[in-house]
C-alpha cells in the first residue's frame, strides 16, 4: 500500500491540479472572449475612426460593384452612417502608393492618409504630410485646387488619383452619381518640343506658326477630315523632317476618328521627310479622318522653307547672343560646336549632371562677358528640382558675367548647379583660348 | 517575523531584482517606459500573491515529488488569466508586454518565492510575502524605467516633462541602456545598505531558488 501510495498520489494530484487549473482557465476564456473580440475590433476600427471622426464602427463593404474598382484596396461603411473610409492603391515613384479615405455621407473628404509606399523619402514622401493632405479635406469629388507638392509631380498624381479611386468606390457604394476630376488638356503643341519656348511666328498659308527655339517649327493647319475643321499640328526639326505630329481641335467622329489624333498613330510620323508621308499605314475604319491628317501634314511640310530651318540654326546661337549677325565654325577643344560671330564667340559644352550629360549653350561677348546662357531640352534632370537650375531665370544671373563663380548655387539641386557652372567654366575656357590664338 | 516585517521585506532589504538579482530578464526588457513597467509590476504581483497563496494552501496536499510541476502548472493557469483578462481589458498593455508576459510563468521571483517561501509558511504570511515581493519587483522597475524613460525619450509616463530640455539619448531606450541602468541601480542599492542587504541574503547558496533540491546548499557547495 505504501508504495501504491508513494507512487499513484503524485500523480494524482498532479492531475487534479492540471484539470483544476485548466477548468479555470475554460472559464476565464469564456468570460474574457467577446471582450477581446470587441478590444481587436476597435483597435482595427480606431484607425478608420481616426479618417472618419464621427463613425462608431464599420462594416466592411462586400458588393463586388465597389470591390471590383480597379485599384481600390479596401472599403468600409461607418455603421452609424457617418459616411465610408477607403482604401485605394496607384502607382507612385517608387511603385503602388497606398491611401486611406474618409469621405462623409455628403461625399466630401473628412481626411486622407499615406500609407504604405515607396516613394522617395524627403521628397516624393512629402505627399504624406499635413500641409498636402490638409488640401484633401472638405473637397468633393472633383478635388479642385489641391495643388501638387514641388517636386513631387508623380507621386502627387498618384495620390490624387488614389482619392480619385476612393470616390469612384463611393460612387458605386452609396449608389450617386461622381464628377471625376477634369483631366488637363494635353496641348500637342507643346509636346513636340518638350522645354522649348514657342514664339509665334507668321507664315502664309498656316493657321498658326511657331518657332520652338532652336529645335524646329510648329506649323498647325486646318484640313477637312471625315468632317470639317480639323487642326493638324506638325513640328518639324531643324533637319526638315518631321520630329512629331498631332491633331487639335477637331470634329471628328469620338473612338474612330479621333484616334487619328492618339500617340499610337502619330508616332508613326517622327522622322519622315515629306516624300514618306503617304507611307504611313492609316487607321482602320478611319481612312478620311487619316487622309486629311496626311494632308495636313504634307501641306505644313511644303510650307516649311530651306531659308527658316537655317533661320533655326542661327537661332540658337542669338538666343544667347542677340543680335549677332555672322557665324563662322571654328575647331574648339571641349566643345561639341563653336562659332565665331561678329560680337564674340557662342560655344556648346558639355557637363556631367546628375542625370547625365546637360549641353549649355554659352554665348560670350568679345570683352569677355556672358552673353547668354541656355540649355538643351534633351537632359535627364529631376523635373523640379534639378530643372531649376536650367531655368533661363536663374541662367540669367550669370549674364555679364566673367565667371561662373559667384552665381549662388540653387538650394536642393547642387549636382546640376554644378554642371551648370562647369559647362559655363569650360566655355569662358575656350574663349580665353580663341583669344590667345 | 513579524508581519510587517514579512511584508516589508521585499521592498529594500530582500527586494528579488535589486537584491536577490532574480527575474532581471524582463526587468531589463520591460523598463524602456513607465507605463510598460507598471503593468509588468501589476501582472507579477497579481500572479505572485496568487501563486503564493495557492501554494500555501496545497502545500500539504502535494506530494514533494511532483512540487515543481505543479507549481508551474498553479503559475501558468495564473498568467494565462492575467494574460486573458489584459488582453480584454488594457489591450495596449498587452501588446506592449509582449512575450514577457506570458514569460512570467518561468519568473524566477515567483518560482523562488513559491519554493522558499510559501511552501514553508502559512497562508496570510505567504500572501504577504507576495504583496510584499510584488511591491519591490514594481519599485525595481519603476526605478529603472524611470531613469530610462527620461534619459531615453524625455518623458515619464508618456508626459514630456523636460521636453527640450535634454537631448534624449536613445541608448537608453535599447538594451546596453538597461544594462547600464540595472548595473548602476544595484550597485546604489549596494552601497545605502552598505553592501549587508548582499551579502546576506544573495550570496550564499541557501538564498538559490532551487537550494532544497541542491543538497550541497547547507554545506555551501552548490
Amino acid at each position: 500500500m505504501k508504495t501504491l501510495k508513494e507512487l499513484a498520489m503524485p500523480t494524482l494530484v498532479l492531475t487534479v491540479i492540471c484539470v483544476v487549473v485548466t477548468a479555470a482557465l475554460a472559464l476565464t476564456y469564456q468570460f474574457t472572449a467577446p471582450y477581446i473580440a470587441a478590444a481587436a475590433a476597435s483597435a482595427a476600427d480606431s484607425a478608420r475612426i481616426e479618417l472618419l471622426p464621427e463613425a462608431d464602427s464599420f462594416t466592411q463593404i462586400t458588393d463586388e460593384n465597389v470591390t471590383g474598382i480597379e485599384g481600390l484596396v479596401e472599403a468600409y461603411q461607418a455603421n452609424n452612417g457617418a459616411g465610408y473610409v477607403f482604401t485605394s492603391k496607384a502607382k507612385g515613384y517608387g511603385g503602388d502608393l497606398f491611401v486611406m479615405t474618409g469621405i462623409n455621407s455628403e461625399g466630401q473628404v473628412t481626411k486622407v492618409k499615406l500609407m504604405e509606399n515607396a516613394e522617395t523619402p524627403g521628397l516624393g514622401s512629402r505627399v504624406g504630410e499635413d500641409e498636402y493632405t490638409s488640401q484633401y479635406v472638405e473637397k468633393d469629388s472633383k478635388l479642385e485646387g489641391v495643388e501638387a507638392v514641388s517636386g513631387a509631380t508623380i507621386s502627387s498624381v498618384a495620390f490624387k488619383d488614389a482619392v480619385s479611386i476612393a470616390f469612384q468606390a463611393y460612387g458605386a457604394a452609396a449608389g450617386v452619381e461622381v464628377e471625376v476630376p477634369a483631366e488637363p488638356e494635353v496641348d500637342p503643341r507643346t509636346e513636340i518640343f518638350p522645354g522649348e519656348e514657342l514664339t509665334s511666328i507668321e507664315i502664309e498659308g498656316a493657321d498658326e506658326a511657331y518657332q520652338a527655339g532652336s529645335s524646329g517649327i510648329i506649323i498647325v493647319v486646318q484640313v477637312e477630315g471625315y468632317h470639317p475643321g480639323m487642326q493638324v499640328i506638325t513640328g518639324i526639326g531643324a533637319d526638315g523632317k518631321i520630329a512629331g505630329v498631332g491633331m487639335g481641335e477637331n470634329e471628328e467622329t469620338k473612338g474612330l476618328g479621333t484616334k487619328v489624333g492618339e500617340p499610337e498613330f502619330t508616332d508613326k510620323f517622327k522622322g519622315l521627310g515629306a516624300d514618306e508621308v503617304n507611307g504611313v499605314s492609316a487607321v482602320t475604319n478611319a481612312t478620311t479622318s487619316n487622309d486629311g491628317f496626311k494632308r495636313g501634314v504634307k501641306k505644313a511640310l511644303e510650307l516649311v522653307t530651306q531659308e527658316m530651318l537655317d533661320a533655326l540654326a542661327t537661332a540658337k546661337y542669338t538666343q544667347v547672343q542677340p543680335g549677332a549677325a555672322t557665324f563662322e565654325p571654328f575647331e574648339a577643344e571641349n566643345a561639341l560646336e563653336a562659332v565665331r560671330t561678329d560680337l564674340g564667340i557662342v560655344v556648346l559644352t558639355q557637363a556631367e549632371g546628375y542625370g547625365g550629360q546637360i549641353t549649355a549653350v554659352v554665348g560670350i561677348g568679345n570683352d569677355g562677358a556672358i552673353t547668354g546662357v541656355r540649355f538643351l531640352s534633351d537632359h535627364s534632370e529631376t523635373k523640379g528640382i534639378g530643372t531649376k537650375a536650367l531655368d533661363p531665370e536663374y541662367l540669367a544671373k550669370y549674364v555679364g558675367k566673367n565667371s561662373a563663380d559667384g552665381v549662388d548655387t540653387v538650394s536642393g539641386a547642387t549636382v546640376t548647379t554644378d554642371a551648370v557652372k562647369r559647362a559655363i567654366t569650360k566655355a569662358l575656357a575656350i574663349y580665353e583660348a580663341t583669344k590667345g590664338a | 517575523m513579524s508581519k510587517l516585517k514579512t511584508l516589508t521585506n521585499g521592498f529594500i532589504k530582500e527586494n528579488p531584482t535589486l537584491v536577490l538579482l532574480l527575474g532581471t530578464c524582463p526587468t531589463l526588457a520591460v523598463t524602456t517606459s513607465v507605463q510598460n513597467a507598471v503593468g509588468m509590476g501589476a501582472a507579477a504581483t497579481f500572479v505572485l500573491v496568487g501563486s503564493n497563496i495557492l501554494i500555501s494552501m496545497l502545500k500539504k496536499v502535494i506530494p514533494d515529488k511532483v512540487r515543481i510541476p505543479s507549481y508551474v502548472v498553479i503559475i501558468a493557469g495564473l498568467v494565462t488569466i492575467v494574460q486573458l483578462f489584459l488582453q480584454a481589458f488594457f489591450p495596449p498593455i498587452y501588446k506592449a508586454l509582449g512575450i514577457f508576459l506570458p514569460l512570467i510563468v518561468v519568473n524566477c521571483i515567483i518560482l523562488g518565492r513559491a519554493e522558499m517561501f510559501a511552501n514553508k509558511n502559512s497562508v496570510v504570511d505567504s500572501a504577504l510575502d507576495g504583496v510584499g515581493m510584488g511591491i519591490g519587483f514594481t519599485l525595481a522597475l519603476l526605478i529603472m524605467s524611470t531613469i530610462r524613460e527620461i534619459l531615453g525619450q524625455g518623458t515619464w509616463y508618456g508626459i514630456g516633462i523636460v521636453p527640450g530640455a535634454i537631448e534624449s539619448m536613445a541608448i537608453f531606450k535599447l538594451a546596453p541602456g538597461g544594462f547600464f541602468t540595472y548595473g548602476v541601480v544595484v550597485a546604489a542599492v549596494a552601497a545605502l545598505s552598505k553592501g549587508r542587504a548582499t551579502k546576506a541574503k544573495a550570496a550564499h547558496c541557501g538564498a538559490c531558488p532551487s537550494a532544497g533540491l541542491c543538497g550541497g546548499a547547507e554545506k555551501g557547495e552548490c
